[in-house]
């Protein structure tokens, strides 16, 4: 293998990785602030996914770089394939972060405590447990363990659905109590960014499983 | 920074009615691997030749324009094509080295074949020559395949090392400039891949110019590419310019299998 090729895969792999870290640092940060509705904690989680477009950017321009001159195949090529897929994803998932990070500063003193306990901070543990096992299926290169991984997020996203759905019935159930409905819908709208986040990391672990064993890309 | 310059260059054949190569202008970078690709017959391994002036080993030919080469000692240019005596055609030669597409090793031991050049240049004395040598098959990533048989036949070895022997040979007179002519296309895979590999370990202490037909070998391991179509440059950039982003029509055309 060419020293030049390997080097530019294991740039690509450690921007990537580094991307998806931060992503899940913030996620870890925002579940920290949740309990007491910590606004200094809420907003320093920005930071860590700070500048994400522009850094995907010059990954996705590495990538097309590397499949022009290399001419990558197998693995090598469903990996670049899958990391300019990612990147997009990694992308709409710091959005989400974003948005949770600001719907939730603004309602997170109205929320219910009940339905924060109970199901908001189990759901958004769910998110960041499916974010922490992406980030490892990225930096694993074993194949029977990305497959472990795979399913690790696949239960943890999967939670993460169930607990939205329990939040949505928990305030139906309440209909005629809601005061501000205008609020009740944005705390709705800011809990449904975890669960999209969770999703995020799905589709991502599932274009790294396609880049570990091959098949098709779904 | 160039180590050769090849400005306004025309090279026409004994005998042939037009010029084969026509007005070429192209650097060669010192310490970069520079790539020509092009169709059969648009001059590339011309180009190469003329770069040794391999081809004065045929009398007749015409050359127009000129090549330089830095004269790494004095930092000045020497105009290659106005080379007439021969000890300055063999000094050359120590300059700018050749590897060809099949390979030529001499019908004598590993040993001998490497320390060729070197006995050549005047080096007699037996350690010296051993050094030397053995610094030369390391550099071509071959003395761990042959130290146990130096004095054995280098018609024994197979197309890979006796390619990587040729290379040792060239590398062990100390050259400026090695010219390689489709070096890897009478090689396996495997093979192929140990001769790029090495390549671009050598453009660490030397500066590369390499024919090639296949287009991937000279996007993954060349830093400039230069494409040429009949007799003309058409197009030279950095190779990353020239695969991704070409500015002429025919080197995209050309790179995208469109023709040629």
């Amino acid at each position: 293998m060419l020293p030049q090729y390997k080097e530019k895969l294991d740039e690509i792999k450690a921007a990537v990785s580094d991307i998806a870290t931060g992503l899940c640092k913030a996620n870890q940060q925002i579940l920290e602030a949740m309990p007491e509705c910590n606004e200094e904690q809420f907003t320093s989680a920005r930071e860590f996914i700070r500048n994400v477009g522009s850094k995907t950017t010059d990954i996705d321009n590495n990538i097309v770089k590397t499949l022009a001159l290399y001419s990558p195949e197998a693995k090598d090529l469903r990996l670049l394939v899958a990391y300019l897929k990612i990147t997009n994803e990694l992308v709409r998932a710091s959005s989400n972060t974003r948005s949770y990070i600001k719907g939730f500063i603004k309602t997170c003193n109205q929320l219910d405590k009940q339905i924060v306990n109970e199901y908001a901070i189990p759901m958004q543990r769910a998110t960041v447990e499916a974010l922490e096992n992406m980030v490892e299926m990225i930096n694993n290169d074993d194949t029977d363990e990305v497959q472990e991984l795979y399913s690790k997020v696949l239960i943890a996203e999967s939670k993460s659905d169930d607990l939205y759905d329990m939040i949505e019935s928990s305030i139906l159930a309440k209909e005629g109590q809601i005061e501000d409905f205008e609020m009740t819908n944005k705390m709705l709208s800011s809990l449904r960014k975890s669960e999209k986040i969770a999703d995020r990391a799905l589709s991502i672990a599932s274009l790294l499983l396609y880049a570990s064993i091959g098949g098709e890309i779904h | 920074m160039p180590i050769m310059k090849v400005e306004n260059f025309s090279f026409t054949y004994a005998g042939a009615p037009k010029p084969s190569l026509k007005g070429i202008n192209l650097p060669i970078m010192q310490n970069k691997i520079t790539a020509l690709i092009g169709p059969s017959g648009c001059g590339k391994s011309t180009l190469l030749r003329s770069m040794n002036r391999i081809h004065d080993l045929y009398p007749g030919n015409k050359y127009e324009g000129k090549i330089e080469l830095l004269d790494l000692e004095s930092g000045k240019f020497e105009n290659i094509l106005e080379i007439k005596k021969e000890n300055d055609f063999i000094r050359l030669r120590q300059k700018v080295g050749m590897i060809f597409q099949k390979p030529t090793p001499f019908p004598m031991s590993i040993f001998d074949n490497v320390a060729y050049g070197l006995k050549i240049m005047g080096i007699k004395n037996k350690s010296e020559l051993h050094d030397r040598v053995e610094s030369a098959l390391k550099g071509a990533a071959l003395w761990n395949e042959v130290h146990d048989r130096l004095s054995k036949s280098a018609m024994g070895l197979s197309g890979g090392q006796q390619q990587r022997l040729c290379i040792a040979r060239a590398v062990a007179v100390k050259p400026e400039v090695l010219l390689f002519d489709e070096p890897t296309s009478a090689l396996d895979p495997i093979s192929t891949g140990a001769i790029e590999e090495l390549i671009v370990e050598l453009k660490k202490d030397v500066s590369i110019a390499i024919v090639t037909h296949n287009m991937q070998q000279a996007s993954r391991i060349s830093d400039y590419t230069a494409f040429m179509y009949l007799g003309d440059l058409i197009e030279y950039d950095e190779t990353e310019t020239i695969f991704l982003n070409p500015k002429v029509q025919q080197t995209e055309d050309y790179i995208t299998g469109r023709f040629g």
